[in-house]
C-alpha cells in the first residue's frame, strides 16, 4: 500500500529529501532495462531508454540517465529502494498514478513524504493518510483529508506520527 | 527591482520566454516540463561565463539572473544588497526557501525571485496571480497561470451573486467595510487563518473575500473547499486597493493600479497598495491602520462596490450603518475631502 506522511517531515528513519539527487549518486546499471520504468520515463519524460545509460529524448536529444527529470527520478528511486522514506514532493501529478503502480508492484508498503497536495487519479485506491491514520480510497475524500496538512511541521519517530508545537 | 522584465533564454533548440512582474513568481505543475532544466541552463551559462567569458546560450534580459543554491546561501544571506538589481532563481530542492531566513533575505534583497517549487511557502507573501505552470508553445517553454481568474474571482465562481455569508480575510478594516452590507459577516483573522475557519465549519452560499496579492501560499489549500460548498471566492490583490480609488484619490490612481509594477519596489503588491493608502490619507490628515476602518470611506462604499465588480452587493448596502470603530484620524478637526488631482 502506499502510505504519505504531509507535512515539513522530521523524522529518525531514513529519509531522503532529495530523489533527485540520490538517483544521480546511487543509480544501479539494471534499474533502466526495468520494464515499468521505461514505461514510466515514456509517459512523464515522453522518452525511450535506448540502454541502461542513453535515452532519447524529443525535446533534449540523446541524453544521460541523469538528464531525467527529477520527478521520474524520485519514482525509480523509490521502485528500487522501497524500504527508505523518500519526500517525493520533487514529483509532480503526472507522477501520482506511477507511485499507486509502484506500490501495487511491491509486497511491501512504501511511505513517501509530501509537502503539497498532490492530486491522484479518480480511484478507487488505497492510499493510507498517515498523519490520520486513515485509509482513503478516492482522490475527492484524499484532497479533504489532506487539507492544511501540507504546511504542518510533523515528526515521525519510532512508528509515531507527532506535530510540533 | 521594479517593473515589468521580459526573459528570453536559449540553449540549442530550447527556447523559454517570461514576463516577471512582481517580486516572487511561483513554478509548479507535472514534472518534465522543463523546470529544472531551465536552472541548469543559467548554471552552465554562469560557469561558461565565469571560466571563459562566453556562452553558445542566449540570455537576454536587462538585468541579470542568478541561480541560488545551499552553496551560495550563506553568502546570499549576508549580502542581500548585492541581489538588488537581479532575477534570482532557485530550484525546489533547496530547504532553505522555506525558512523565515529566507523571507528575510527576500524582502532585504529587493530582487525579484522566480522559485521552482510545489512547496506552499507560507512565511512570503505571493500573488494567486504569479503561480504558474511551464508549458510548451509555439515551440518556446512560456508560462501560464494555474489560477484563472474573472474580475477577481477565481476557481468556479465566475457567476457571481448577493450571497447569504460572507467572510472576510481581516477582522478590522476590511470587516468594517463589509459589515455595513445587510449580509452576515464572518471575520477571518488573516489569510492563512480563512482556512482554518471553513475547515471546521461550512457555510450556506458563502463569499470569501480576502488579499490576491497574498494569497498564492494559501490557494491550494481552500480550492478543494471552494469547489466541493460551491463558494464564491473574490480575491482583489487587497483591502487596501479596493479603498484606495479614484473617487477619492482621483483619477492618477488608475495609472498606478494598471502599472503597478512600474511603482511597487521589491516589496508584495499587497504592502505597496497599504503604503500607497496611507500616503493619500496623510492628504486628508487621517492616519490608516488596518483595525479600523475611517469614517471617510463609509459613504464612499457603493462608489468602490460598483468601482471593482460587486454591482451586485449594491442592495445590502446599509447607509445608516456607520464604523464601529472611531476614525483614528478625527483629532477634533474638520476632514477637508482634497482630490489628488488638484496638489502639486
Amino acid at each position: 500500500m502506499l502510505k504519505i506522511i504531509y507535512g515539513i517531515l522530521d523524522t529518525d528513519e531514513d529519509f531522503i529529501y532529495n530523489g533527485d539527487a540520490f538517483f544521480n549518486d546511487e543509480r544501479e546499471e539494471e534499474w533502466l532495462s526495468n520494464e515499468l520504468v521505461k514505461q514510466m520515463i515514456l509517459d512523464i519524460d515522453k522518452s525511450e531508454v535506448l540502454d541502461n545509460n542513453l535515452i532519447k529524448s524529443p525535446v533534449l536529444g540523446l541524453i544521460p540517465p541523469e538528464y531525467l527529470s527529477g520527478g521520474v527520478k524520485t519514482l525509480i528511486s523509490i521502485l528500487y529502494n522501497p524500504e527508505l522514506l523518500f519526500n517525493a514532493t520533487g514529483c509532480g501529478e503526472n507522477c501520482s498514478k506511477w507511485l499507486l503502480k509502484i506500490a501495487d508492484e511491491l509486497d511491501e508498503d512504501i511511505i513517501i513524504n509530501l509537502q503539497y497536495n498532490m492530486e491522484f487519479p479518480e480511484g478507487p485506491f488505497q492510499i493510507k493518510v498517515m498523519n490520520t491514520d486513515t485509509v482513503i480510497t478516492n482522490d475527492r475524500d484524499l484532497a479533504l483529508e489532506a487539507l492544511g496538512l501540507s504546511d504542518k511541521y510533523v515528526n515521525y519517530y519510532d512508528g509515531v506520527i507527532s506535530y510540533e508545537g | 527591482m521594479k517593473g515589468k522584465i521580459d526573459v528570453y533564454i536559449r540553449e540549442g533548440s530550447l527556447r523559454y520566454r517570461f514576463t516577471l512582474k512582481r517580486n516572487i513568481t511561483v513554478v509548479r505543475g507535472d514534472s518534465a516540463k522543463g523546470k529544472s532544466t531551465l536552472v541548469r541552463i543559467l548554471e552552465d551559462y554562469r560557469d561558461d561565463m565565469e571560466n571563459s567569458g562566453r556562452s553558445s546560450t542566449v540570455v537576454d534580459c536587462i538585468c541579470r539572473i542568478v541561480t541560488l543554491d545551499l552553496d551560495g546561501w550563506k553568502y546570499a544571506q549576508a549580502f542581500p544588497e548585492e541581489y538588488q538589481d537581479a532575477i534570482v532563481v532557485l530550484d525546489e530542492h533547496n530547504k532553505f526557501i522555506k525558512s523565515d531566513d529566507f523571507a528575510r533575505f527576500v524582502e532585504r534583497s529587493k530582487a525579484y525571485f522566480l522559485l521552482m517549487t510545489r512547496n506552499n511557502l507560507t512565511q512570503l507573501s505571493y500573488s494567486i496571480d504569479e503561480v504558474y505552470r511551464m508549458i510548451m508553445k509555439n515551440n518556446e517553454h512560456v508560462l501560464e497561470k494555474i489560477y484563472p481568474s474573472e474580475n477577481d474571482f477565481y476557481v468556479n465562481s465566475f457567476i457571481r451573486h448577493k450571497p447569504s455569508n460572507i467572510l472576510t480575510e481581516d477582522s478590522g478594516a476590511g470587516y468594517t467595510f463589509f459589515n455595513t452590507l445587510s449580509i452576515e459577516c464572518i471575520k477571518g483573522s488573516g489569510n492563512s487563518k480563512i482556512y482554518n475557519k471553513l475547515e471546521k465549519q461550512s457555510y450556506d452560499d458563502l463569499m470569501i473575500i480576502g488579499d490576491g496579492a497574498a494569497f498564492g501560499a494559501h490557494i491550494s489549500k481552500l480550492s478543494p473547499l471552494v469547489e466541493k460548498f460551491g463558494y464564491q471566492l473574490y480575491l482583489p490583490e487587497s483591502f487596501e486597493y479596493l479603498l484606495y480609488d479614484k473617487s477619492i484619490f482621483g483619477e492618477g490612481v488608475n495609472i498606478i493600479k494598471n502599472n503597478t509594477w512600474d511603482y511597487a519596489e521589491g516589496v508584495s503588491w499587497e504592502r505597496f497598495y497599504t503604503e500607497q493608502l496611507c500616503t493619500g490619507l496623510k492628504c486628508f490628515n487621517i492616519r490608516y491602520s488596518k483595525h479600523s476602518l475611517p469614517d471617510l470611506f463609509i459613504d464612499y462604499i457603493p462608489t468602490i462596490l460598483s468601482n471593482n465588480n460587486l454591482e451586485f452587493l449594491l442592495d445590502s448596502y446599509n447607509a445608516n450603518c456607520k464604523s464601529d470603530n472611531s476614525s483614528n484620524a478625527k483629532n477634533g478637526s474638520e476632514v477637508t475631502l482634497l482630490n489628488l488631482d488638484d496638489l502639486d
